[in-house]
C-alpha cells in the first residue's frame, strides 16, 4: 500500500475536470485557485484477517477544493459545481471514474462534503472551499 | 504462566478452496453439548445433568467478492447446503504446528448484503457434521509446492480406539498444465519417519477443491506428517492441510 501513489491518484483523476487550475497530491504553501489538494487522512488497520498480504486498511482522505481568495460569489459558484454529484465539473464524478485509481488501491468512494462555504487559512491567505471526505480501501 | 493475551488479527479461515482469511474479519466457533437433566427425588435439592450430544457452529463475517472457486461467493454459494466441505479455522499464523480447529460442515446460511455506500459483506453460518476436532496445521498454506516432498513431523498423538484422525485438505490455488496432487497422510513411531505408514491418501486434485477424510484408531504412532507428490507441466500449488484427534 502506497499512500503518496493514492494522493497521486486522487490528484490526477481531477486534473480535467473543468475549471480545476490546480490538482496537487498534498497542500502546498501557495496555491493557484481553483485548486485541488489532498489535505490529511485517517488510516484504519486490520479491516479483515492479515493472512500472507496486509490485511484490508481503510483510510479516509481528506481533500480540500479551495475557489476564490476571500469570499465572493465568483466562489461560491465554482464550489458548488464541483461538488455536484454528476456532470463535468464534479469530483466526485472524476475521482469515481477509476475507483481503483490506476491500481493505487483496491475502490473508494467519495463519501460527504463538510465545510463547504467555509474559509481556509493557507499560508496567511483565506480561500473559500470545502473538504471532501473519499473513503479508500486498500488490500495489497 | 504469564498470561499473553491474543489479539486476532491473522487468524486464517480455510472453508472447502476458499482462503478466507484475507476476506474476513470475524469468526466464532461455538462447540456445544446437550444438557441433559438427570435430576432425582434423591438429589439434594440441587440439579444433576449429564453431557448430551455434541454439536457444533461456526460463523464467520467475509467481504462479498466473486470469480472462481478461490472467491468467498463462488464458495459460500456452492455450498450452502452441499455438506461435503471441510472447514479449518486457524487462530493463528497458519504456520506448521499452528493450533487449529477443523470439521466437516453444512452450510446453513449465507447472507449477503449492506447498507447503501459501504462495503458489500456476507456472513456465513456452518454447522459441523462431525466432531470439531482441535489439532494442528501439518502442511502451511503460504508455501507454494511445484514438485513432490514430504511436510514437517509434527507430534499429534496416538489415536485411540474410540478415536479418529480426521484431516481436511483444501487446495487454494492451483496452475501449469495438467496439474496433479495427491497428498498423504502418514504416522511413524517417531519424528524420523524412517518407516512412515500412509494413513490417509486424499483423492489427486486437479483443481480448486478440498476434501476431508479421516482413519479410525487404534494408532500407537504419534508422529504425524503430510506427504504431496506432483505432476503436469510446470505445475504449482498452494494448499493448507490440518489434522486433529477427535472422538469417532
Amino acid at each position: 500500500m502506497d499512500v503518496q501513489a493514492i494522493q497521486q491518484g486522487l490528484a490526477t483523476a481531477v486534473t480535467n475536470v473543468t475549471g480545476i487550475e490546480q490538482a496537487l497530491p498534498s497542500l502546498t504553501d501557495a496555491i493557484n485557485p481553483p485548486t485541488f489538494a489532498v489535505t490529511e487522512f485517517e488510516m484504519t488497520y486490520n479491516q479483515t484477517f492479515k493472512g500472507s498480504g496486509i490485511g484490508m486498511v481503510e483510510t479516509l482522505f481528506s481533500c480540500g477544493i479551495y475557489t476564490s481568495h476571500g469570499n465572493s460569489e465568483a466562489g461560491r459558484v465554482a464550489l458548488v459545481g464541483f461538488l455536484a454529484p454528476s456532470g463535468s465539473g464534479s469530483l466526485k464524478a472524476a475521482i469515481e471514474t477509476d475507483r481503483t485509481l490506476g491500481g493505487a488501491c483496491a475502490t473508494l468512494l467519495v463519501e460527504r462534503v463538510r465545510g463547504a462555504y467555509r474559509l481556509y487559512t493557507i499560508s496567511s491567505i483565506d480561500y473559500l472551499g470545502a473538504i471532501l471526505d473519499v473513503r479508500v480501501w486498500s488490500t495489497s | 504462566m504469564t498470561f499473553t493475551p491474543q489479539v486476532l488479527t491473522d487468524c486464517r479461515i480455510y472453508f472447502a478452496s476458499l482462503d478466507a482469511t484475507g476476506y474476513g474479519n470475524k469468526v466464532e466457533l461455538d462447540p456445544t453439548v446437550e444438557d441433559l437433566d438427570k435430576t432425582t427425588f434423591g438429589s439434594g435439592g440441587w440439579h444433576e445433568r449429564t453431557g448430551g450430544l455434541f454439536d457444533s457452529q461456526v460463523s464467520a463475517t467475509v467481504f462479498w467478492q466473486a470469480g472462481d472457486l478461490s472467491q468467498p461467493d463462488d464458495v459460500a454459494w456452492a455450498q450452502l447446503g452441499a455438506g461435503t466441505a471441510p472447514l479449518t479455522v486457524v487462530p493463528t499464523s497458519g504456520a506448521v504446528g499452528s493450533l487449529a480447529y477443523l470439521t466437516q460442515t453444512l452450510e446453513t446460511s449465507y447472507k449477503i448484503g449492506a447498507d447503501v455506500g459501504k462495503l458489500v459483506s456476507s456472513d456465513i453460518t456452518w454447522m459441523g457434521k462431525q466432531p470439531l476436532a482441535r489439532g494442528q496445521v501439518l502442511h502451511p498454506q503460504g508455501t507454494a509446492r511445484s514438485s513432490s516432498g514430504s511436510g514437517t513431523a509434527i507430534q499429534l498423538g496416538a489415536v485411540s480406539a474410540s478415536q479418529r484422525l480426521y484431516a481436511n485438505l483444501h487446495v487454494l490455488s492451483v496452475s501449469g498444465g495438467t496439474p496433479s496432487l495427491t497428498v498423504k497422510v502418514q504416522s511413524n513411531v517417531d519424528n524420523t519417519f524412517g518407516a512412515p505408514t500412509d494413513r490417509i491418501t486424499f483423492t489427486a486434485a486437479t483443481g480448486l477443491t478440498s476434501q476431508p477424510s479421516n482413519v479410525l484408531g487404534a494408532v500407537t504412532d504419534t508422529w504425524w506428517r503430510v506427504t504431496w507428490t506432483i505432476s503436469g507441466s510446470t505445475p504449482s500449488f498452494l494448499f493448507a492441510v490440518s489434522a486433529g484427534i477427535a472422538p469417532k
